[in-house]
């Protein structure tokens, strides 16, 4: 009776896990959603947002102002901060006008407003000050110019409109045109937020688009980026949207693995009542009175376990909120959220009736004589209604999952996976069950010494009634999503920062002006520390025809549709710039001076359509060039050498304003590192270097972030799939003693006992460890071949410790089973009857 | 105390196969009560009391005894399934009290056969695995050939792969019979053997447990509260109250 009453508690926590991973899930997710929705003219920074690459127009701001409407300007772009005694880092820089913010206010630390305090200085993340050891009145410098620091900014209202990878740094619009970092070619977004006067609440989204309209007809050959208030978070919106898709479907994953430990548990509970059934039947219970008894108690059971989950969706989420306030870029909505309790209720319940079902039929629907002396394994219920009902369930359960995803295909295809999964584990189980019967057969197990215990092992893998299938898939399910997670970051970190090539450069130096090029190379030749140095010129340019084609209706292949979009480096070069491998057609000769010509990434032209001989239009600097295509190169980006999808014949070009970019080499070694940046930004501020190490090093610990978070959800299955296997191990646990019972009194010692339980749990965790491994093979290959595209490779390693884990887990497991088994009395078990 | 029960004259020749001195087995009367040293306890049960025997080869002991007066534990000290609190067994020379838990285990195996009221076979083996096992634990390559021998003795030839559920009551118990003389035991301690069956099936399966002691000349101790079984035995004990004593005629 112990076994089964932890039995129930397994069923209670199986259920509470599934529904408050499901709820505590929704639930977040509706309070960031919430506080988007609340704040998102704050966020936007105002109605309609208006973005750039190239300065704005002129006229707009005064045309807008005499509409009667508020406008703000924000700058952005990245540059390099000192402090006062040269460190450095890679920021963000704003700079405002005296408008900003036009909704919502700057938190200042210490407190101040935002005009008194840009009016003294800048205004840095809090990230930098600790970074960089800096107080308020420390001097920085920013470009040429150096201000005191004013203070932090403790908020800023529309710091989730866009995505950063460096902190943020403000400063007034004056001051940044002071600094020498608005130079012709530098990389900056230009933003103009647009507020409607407060009288004019009524019909607000039509005046809105009415402006959006106006503006983008009068401006059609600027590439303006207009965004309105339902598109003012679209990164941050996007990211929760998905990752919440992605953790709900692992909750429910987690709430299907739980079902099979409520399958058990409600099996092992309704045995242990068999007598109490038949003997109700024989005094003339029907079967109807009995399902009606049975199924209260199941209910008020399952019940409790889906409550005890909402519960839990109810606290994590506001306890979640209040530690990770400071975290999230937006502030989020506090207040109740019952939608995403009741969807998780509701997979709760589906799933206690989808899984409680059959044990319950099994138990009400046989005969009293059956239920007194037939045997457990032979009992099958007949018939096509419960397959009907639980097919019915089933469907009912893929449609509320599919119906209620952001990604209907996903949740399908979720689905699809899960269903498959089943069937493999399933089929391991079978394989397992019909190897060791054969083993058994063959009586290969009694050849060698110690052979009872191979034997009692074995048998107990293919005896009927065996947990071996239900416990393969309660542990498999879970590594092998582990797995899976495991060998997706391994390959996504090979890839990104496996085997650097040795003469990669060990810096990028952008917004060098053409002027400060000879004196960027001689102070680079001055440092023993440098290695080799390369220069290329870089404009910005935007594609806007292909072979004439206007850029919105070019066919190109998904993997290359991107590279139609936004702004591109284009460089310009005489000679084909060192290492560069033409594919098709040939350099322009030296001193070419005809119509400009341009030699394009391979890959790029493969997914356009385009060959040798073909044009592509480009955009630079607002005037739009035709370029023919003179050669297709097969760039190896992975070389991180210096090098440009689009690189045109000088001649027309090389009048344009441009900037330069520089790789340097260095021996990698941080001091020698530091000595570089240090002497050339000392002698040009306004040259921005980026140290490849860092980049790869923050791209390591973004992908180890992000596969932790995954991780995390990994073991949240893993965690169900333990709950399962101590179900499952519950519900025979009283079997189990009683044999060890029986096989003591005929002389087993409790030596071999071990030793078959061993060799049980042993096989079934290299078993459930074999097909994780593949199973979790197959799931990286497909998210990287067909989602990332990307290469997948076996890493052995991975799937070696998926194995060994899963061995280990089961023999723990059976450890514990074990040692419960052997420590009750025989001669008291025996006497039970 | 009781003093042991005199050797009919027959058997004075036979070698001592079964010997229990002062055997007692107490047990706390309600949990957490604590022993003494002396075997007795504040609160304590005491199930057998004082219990001794002699017994030679091949001789057949019954003990008949109503229930709850401690037969069946006084089986289990027998087959040293339980730890007397005073007292010691020896069986064929082999002082029990003297061995581990896994050699009193391997001791059983090859020496004690035990058949169970409520048969006690693993529900998930067929008859020929459950009567297969302890031939298995003692090391016999030679296993399912011997089971499936002792099954054909019982009569069950045609029942070899079916497991327990399958079977009806009497031919479970003779698949516990087949399981318990398999390995040639020199001890049979069988327990209410025909309690759970009906008078003819419970017959049939008496003739047989009899017909192969006699057969292998194995040494039986038959407990049961049915004197008329007892009766078929060369001795007869009673126990009452965890007393054992020569039965009142």
């Amino acid at each position: 009776m112990r076994g089964t009453l932890s039995g129930m508690r397994i069923v209670l926590a199986c259920l509470a896990l599934g529904v408050a991973a499901i709820g505590t899930v929704g639930g977040l997710r509706a309070a960031i959603q919430g506080g988007v929705a609340s704040q998102r003219r704050a966020i936007l920074g105002g109605d309609l947002s208006v973005e750039s690459p190239d300065p704005l127009p002129a006229d707009l701001a005064p045309f807008l102002r005499a509409q009667g409407l508020r406008i703000a300007e924000k700058t952005r772009l990245r540059s390099m901060l000192y402090g006062p005694h040269g460190q450095r880092m890679l920021v963000e820089v704003s700079a405002v006008d005296a408008a900003y913010p036009l909704v919502g206010a700057v938190t200042v630390d210490p407190a101040r407003t935002l005009s008194s305090a840009l009016a003294q200085g800048v205004l840095v993340e809090p990230l930098i000050e600790d970074r960089l050891g800096v107080h308020p009145g420390d001097t920085l410098r920013i470009g040429t110019l150096a201000l005191p620091l004013a203070g932090a900014l403790a908020h800023v209202p529309d710091g989730a409109s866009s995505t950063s990878l460096a902190p943020e740094v403000m400063l007034s619009q004056a001051r940044l045109e002071q600094s020498g970092l608005l130079a012709p070619g530098a990389l900056v977004t230009y933003r103009l937020r647009i507020a409607l006067p407060d009288d004019r609440m009524q019909g607000r989204a039509r005046r809105v688009q009415d402006l959006a309209r106006t503006i983008s007809q009068r401006y059609p050959e600027q590439p303006l980026r207009l965004r309105d208030v339902q598109d003012a978070a679209p990164a941050l919106t996007q990211v929760v949207a998905q990752v919440s898709q992605f953790m709900t479907l692992i909750g429910l994953a987690s709430l299907l693995l739980g079902g099979l430990g409520v399958a058990s548990g409600v099996s092992a509970w309704l045995q242990a009542r068999t007598e109490t059934l038949a003997v109700l039947r024989c005094l003339g219970a029907s079967s109807g009175t009995i399902a009606r008894i049975v199924s209260l108690q199941l209910g008020l059971l399952c019940g409790a376990g889906v409550l005890a989950g909402v519960l839990a969706g109810i606290v994590v989420p506001a306890v979640a909120i209040h530690e990770l306030a400071g975290l999230l870029p937006v502030s989020p909505d506090a207040g109740f959220h019952p939608a995403p309790l009741l969807l998780a209720a509701a997979f709760g319940l589906l799933v206690a009736t989808l899984f409680t079902l059959p044990p319950l039929l099994r138990a009400v629907r046989v005969s009293p004589v059956a239920l007194f002396r037939d045997d457990p394994w032979e009992r099958r219920i007949g018939g096509w209604r419960l397959p009907a009902v639980l097919a019915a369930l089933v469907a009912v359960l893929v449609l509320l999952a599919t119906l209620t995803s952001p990604s209907p295909w996903l949740a399908l295809g979720f689905c699809g996976a899960a269903a498959c999964i089943l069937l493999l584990f399933r089929g391991a189980g079978l394989l397992l069950r019909l190897g060791a019967g054969a083993v058994s057969r063959t009586g290969l197990a009694r050849t060698g010494l110690g052979s009872a215990w191979l034997a009692l092992g074995l048998r107990a893998l293919h005896r009927p009634g065996s947990p071996a299938s239900a416990m393969l898939l309660a542990l498999g399910a879970g590594l092998s999503t582990l797995a899976g997670i495991a060998l997706i970051e391994g390959n996504i970190r090979a890839a990104v920062l496996g085997q650097l090539p040795v003469d990669a450069p060990s810096f990028y130096f952008i917004d060098i002006q053409p002027d400060e090029a000879a004196r960027f190379d001689a102070v680079l030749h001055a440092l023993p520390q440098a290695g080799q140095v390369r220069q290329l010129p870089s404009l910005r340019a935007r594609v806007v025809a292909v072979n004439g084609v206007p850029v919105g209706q070019v066919r190109a292949s998904p993997q290359t549709r991107w590279a139609l979009r936004g702004d591109h480096g284009l460089s310009l070069s005489a000679a084909p710039p060192p290492g560069t491998h033409i594919a098709q057609g040939a350099w322009w000769p030296a001193g070419y001076a005809g119509p400009p010509l341009l030699s394009f990434d391979a890959d790029l032209a493969r997914g356009w359509g385009v060959r040798v001989g073909s044009t592509i239009t480009l955009n630079v600097l607002g005037r739009n060039v035709d370029l023919r295509v003179a050669s297709l190169r097969d760039i190896a980006w992975r070389s991180l050498q210096l090098n440009f999808a689009f690189i045109a014949s000088p001649g027309l070009l090389s009048g344009a304003p441009h900037t330069l970019v520089a790789t340097v080499g260095s021996s990698g070694r941080p001091a020698d590192d530091a000595a570089i940046l240090q002497a050339v930004t000392d002698a040009l501020p306004n040259v921005t270097g980026i140290r490849v190490a860092d980049v790869l090093g923050e791209i390591g610990s973004l992908v180890h972030r992000m596969a932790l978070a995954l991780q995390a959800m990994g073991v949240l299955a893993l965690l169900s799939g333990a709950l399962v296997l101590a179900a499952t191990l519950a519900s025979g646990q009283a079997a189990r003693r009683r044999e060890a019972a029986i096989l003591r009194s005929l002389g087993a010692t409790g030596r071999q006992l071990r030793a078959a339980w061993l060799v049980e749990f042993g096989v079934m965790g290299a078993v459930a460890g074999v097909a994780a491994s593949g199973v979790g093979a197959a799931l990286s290959w497909l998210v990287l071949h067909f989602v990332l595209q990307a290469p997948w490779r076996l890493l052995p390693g991975t799937l070696a410790a998926t194995i060994a884990g899963a061995i280990l887990l089961m023999l723990l497991a059976g450890l514990l089973a074990t040692r419960q088994a052997l420590r009750a009395s025989p001669a008291e078990l025996l006497r039970q009857g | 105390m009781d003093g042991p029960a005199a050797l009919p004259p027959e058997y004075s020749g036979a070698h001592a196969m079964l010997q229990a001195r002062d055997l007692w087995l107490t047990v706390p009367a309600r949990p957490g009560a604590v022993n003494t040293q002396h075997g007795q306890a504040e609160g304590s049960l005491h199930i057998v009391r004082g219990a001794s025997l002699d017994l030679q080869a091949g001789v057949s002991l019954g003990i008949v005894g109503p229930s709850g007066s401690g037969k069946t534990s006084l089986l289990m000290l027998l087959a040293g399934l339980e730890r007397p609190s005073r007292g010691s067994v020896r069986i064929d020379g082999t002082d029990l009290a003297g061995l581990t838990e896994d050699q009193r285990a391997q001791f059983r195996g090859r020496s004690i056969g035990i058949v169970f009221q409520s048969f006690h076979l693993i529900p998930s083996m067929t008859a020929l695995e459950n009567v297969a096992i302890p031939l298995e634990l003692t090391g016999r390559a030679d296993a399912s050939r011997r089971a499936a021998e002792a099954l054909e003795q019982v009569g069950l030839s045609h029942r070899l792969d079916h497991r327990p559920g399958q079977l009806s009551g009497g031919e479970q118990q003779r698949v516990a019979l087949a399981r318990a003389f398999a390995p040639g035991p020199r001890l049979l301690l069988a327990d209410e053997p025909t309690g759970n069956l009906d008078l003819e099936t419970g017959g049939r399966v008496a003739d047989l447990m009899f017909a192969l002691q006699r057969e292998r000349g194995t040494t039986l101790v038959l407990i049961t509260h049915d004197p008329a079984l007892a009766a078929r035995c060369n001795r007869v004990l009673a126990v009452s109250d965890g007393h054992l004593s020569e039965p009142v005629r």
